[in-house]
């Protein structure tokens, strides 16, 4: 008998070397041209809300998990991406204090509280921005905060459509929307940057193809309908999928893993699902963008879907 | 061996060895040890030591023990009791080889075998253990199964090389042994050349791709005739019987020799070895002798890993046999082993997206993580084949294959448990109503 210590575990004894961190930092990677974009808007603001965000949401999550004497997991990134996420569907003038509370709700109320990453039920970014979007419902009318921003855009298309109707949307230019010459969230608004990164974040496996492609699907079917029935009084399919924080919803959001389905139908529905949501909100909704209230409504239906699975080989029919 | 191209949104894909290595033979090892299963811890062989044994005796005359033959010439040197990986308690018989082989008497060689009757054939099968004789009339198919056990094992191709002719007879044979309807011989696609040499009139070639786990039994049957294994069940519950190109060799030479397998052929790779060797053994070789023979060094904390990457077994020493079921040896550095974790289930779906049977390893993990074993009957666990791929992608590192592994033991102890339970209950209630009878 020989006196080594030898590793022994279950198997497998392979692993294809994918990990919680490289997911989250590469989501981080992903975002870099909607955050490049939204600091050459908006400059140091926007670099103020994304910073206190980030670190504010650092900072909740270790505190949480060292009251709760649980290990500290902030080298897994999620804290730091909810932050930035969350920064990017705010106004860059949002003052600070509103910014720290938002991310600290989010990550205590919206995470830790249901057990931390894996646990909870619904998205905690949107669990932030939905707390401080009601409560301080003036700091985030985008019309009135970014009065001072004209370079960026005159006005929110959404709220235009809300309070002017379709004929005050010919001042939007498409292209404009797409490229992400519009006001509205620091990164959200950058139609076209988002998509390079949600495309990215695909091809790198960082987040499933079905669920943003569904979102986008549903929002423009949704909207199509509507606007086939009536061109006068709604807006065309294109104008909603380019504007408000469906992009950054679609690729970034909604595919949050915790929160959203498995398997390939049921991805397909959430997707669909959070997309004609979205629409129904923004034109019934007393809020001008539905996406964020429509992906909390599909988190709440998520372990439904997932009922939905293939059938398993071999199953025998009780 | 491991591929996941820059497209990570595709699942990844393990592919078997194709590497063409040739066989060198490690036959004369100085000792072998034989283990003998003792469920009770008792000793039962019926050599003592210093016995003189020879090859092909038998070291123990009970039923668990069938397959227990020594594998070489010479003087047992000891019996002591060994404890197994999983805690299992063995008897471990070593045995000095002295050289040269000496049959034992008991081998007879038998040239027609192919005109007896199959219960005869069948019953001198069913004298080792290494078969499980399906019953008469059961097997309709016989798929032989010319695909490793997992990636980086790359013993089949050597092994169609080499016996070509054995393979030929025993593909004939197979028919008339199980009374098969059919035999197919299934190989992955670079061996299909090797495979059409083999394969005689009446014999079926079928190829796949040469992707993990094709060729495991359950896939394999789903694939090649289209039928599928009921969960929890085996392929011979539907006709079927799969068996490896070196049980059929075996079988063969049992049949046609008198001869008992003792040789087996094995992959060493990893830390120490450029690229991996294949090498031909006595069964009972130690794996240490293995190991030196390589010249490859183990250190504390590397990982010894007998059987494949994915669903082989980490020892703890290196003091174990080679035993029929040993395709390969691996030894890990202790720098490339990746740990697993116990984070909590990110959702991701990885798991679900790469499970070659469709099952929802991520809902089983978390089920058996929270002790909730029962439950895990409504996500079809009895429907996994084990094949450790949802492990191996998790996003979270879990322990996703253990888990499932540890929620089917739990569920037969909790089975068990609960028929108690109603018995016990039952007994009261008897009680109870003939108390009640007497009253009134």
């Amino acid at each position: 008998m020989n006196e080594l210590t030898l590793t022994v575990s279950s198997p497998p004894h392979w692993h294809s070397g994918q990990k919680i961190s490289k997911i989250t930092y590469g989501l981080m990677a992903a975002l870099i041209p909607a955050v490049i974009l939204g600091v050459y808007n908006y400059m140091i603001h926007a670099v103020a809300v994304i910073s206190a965000a980030i670190v504010s949401a650092m900072v909740a999550e270790a505190a949480m998990q060292y009251i709760m004497k649980r290990p500290i997991s902030l080298t897994d990134g999620s804290a730091a991406l909810s932050g930035l996420l969350l920064a990017l569907i705010l106004p860059a003038t949002t003052p600070w204090w509103l910014v720290i509370v938002g991310s600290m709700v989010g990550v205590v109320v919206g995470k830790q509280i249901f057990g931390g990453l894996g646990g909870y039920p619904f998205n905690p970014v949107l669990i932030g921005w939905a707390i401080i979007r009601i409560s301080w419902a003036e700091h985030l009318n985008f019309d009135d905060v970014l009065v001072n921003f004209s370079w960026v855009g005159d006005a929110y298309p959404l709220t235009t459509l809300k309070t002017s109707g379709v004929e005050a949307l010919n001042k939007f230019s498409y292209i404009d929307l797409f490229l992400g010459k519009q006001l509205g969230g620091i990164g959200a608004a950058a139609t076209l940057w988002l998509i390079i990164g949600g495309l990215f974040a695909i091809v790198r496996g960082y987040i499933p193809w079905r669920i943003p492609i569904a979102f986008v699907a549903g929002v423009f079917l949704a909207s199509g309908i509507y606007w086939l029935v009536d061109k006068t009084e709604y807006a065309s399919p294109v104008f909603h999928i380019l504007t408000g924080n469906v992009m950054i919803g679609a690729f970034f959001l909604a595919t949050d893993s915790t929160t959203s389905p498995v398997n390939n139908w049921a991805m397909v529905l959430f997707g669909v699902g959070c997309g004609i949501l979205t629409v129904i909100i923004r034109i019934y909704g007393k809020y001008p963008d539905g996406v964020a209230f429509a992906i909390l409504l599909m988190n709440m239906v998520n372990p439904l879907l997932d009922k939905i699975r293939p059938r398993v080989m071999g199953k025998v029919s009780s | 061996m491991r591929i996941r191209s820059i497209f990570k949104f595709l699942p990844p894909v393990l592919e078997y060895n194709q590497m063409d290595i040739p066989v060198e033979e490690f036959l004369t090892p100085t000792r072998v040890v034989i283990l003998l299963k003792d469920p009770n811890g008792e000793l039962n062989a019926t050599v003592a030591e210093g016995d003189k044994v020879k090859t092909g005796q038998r070291l123990a005359s009970d039923i668990n023990n069938s397959g227990a033959i020594s594998s070489v010439t010479g003087e047992v040197k000891e019996l002591s009791s060994l404890l197994g990986a999983r805690g299992e308690s063995f008897t471990a018989v070593a045995i000095e080889n002295q050289g040269n082989d000496e049959w034992d008497s008991s081998i007879i060689p038998d040239k027609d075998y192919l005109s007896k009757p199959p219960e005869e054939l069948r019953n001198k099968l069913s004298e080792f253990d290494w078969f499980l004789m399906p019953e008469e009339g059961q097997i309709d198919t016989v798929i032989v199964n010319a695909f490793d056990s997992e990636p980086i094992v790359a013993i089949s191709q050597p092994i169609l090389t080499e016996n070509s002719s054995d393979i030929q007879a025993g593909l004939a044979a197979c028919q008339h042994v199980f009374g098969a309807s059919r035999v197919i011989l299934a190989a992955p696609e670079h061996l299909q050349g090797l495979a059409r040499e083999v394969a005689s009139d009446g014999v079926t070639v079928s190829t796949l791709k040469p992707v993990y786990p094709n060729g495991h039994p359950h896939l394999l049957v789903h694939k090649v005739i289209g039928k599928e294994v009921p969960e929890g069940g085996t392929p011979e519950d539907i006709g079927v019987l799969v068996i490896s190109l070196e049980k059929l060799i075996a079988m063969l030479r049992l049949l046609r020799d008198g001869k008992p397998q003792i040789e087996k052929v094995l992959t060493v790779a990893g830390k120490g070895i450029p690229s991996p060797r294949v090498l031909k053994v006595r069964l009972g070789t130690l794996v240490s002798d293995i190991l030196s023979h390589c010249g490859v060094t183990i250190d504390d904390r590397d990982r010894l890993i007998i059987g494949g990457p994915m669903r082989g077994t980490a020892y703890f020493s290196s003091d174990y046999p080679i035993t029929e079921h040993s395709d390969a040896i691996i030894v890990q550095d202790a720098t490339e082993i990746i740990e697993v974790t116990d984070n909590p289930c990110v959702n991701c779906g990885e798991c679900v997206r790469v499970c070659p049977v469709h099952i929802q390893p991520h809902l089983l993990g978390r089920y058996s993580e929270f002790g909730l074993f029962l439950e895990t009957r409504r996500y079809e666990i009895d429907a996994c084949i084990e094949c450790g791929l949802c492990a191996y992608v998790c996003t979270a590192r879990r322990p996703t294959l253990q888990y499932i592994q540890f929620a089917k033991d739990m569920i037969i102890k909790e089975e068990e448990r609960l028929k108690e339970a109603e018995l016990q209950q039952a007994e009261e209630e008897e009680t109870i109503r003939k108390e009640e009878e007497t009253i009134e």
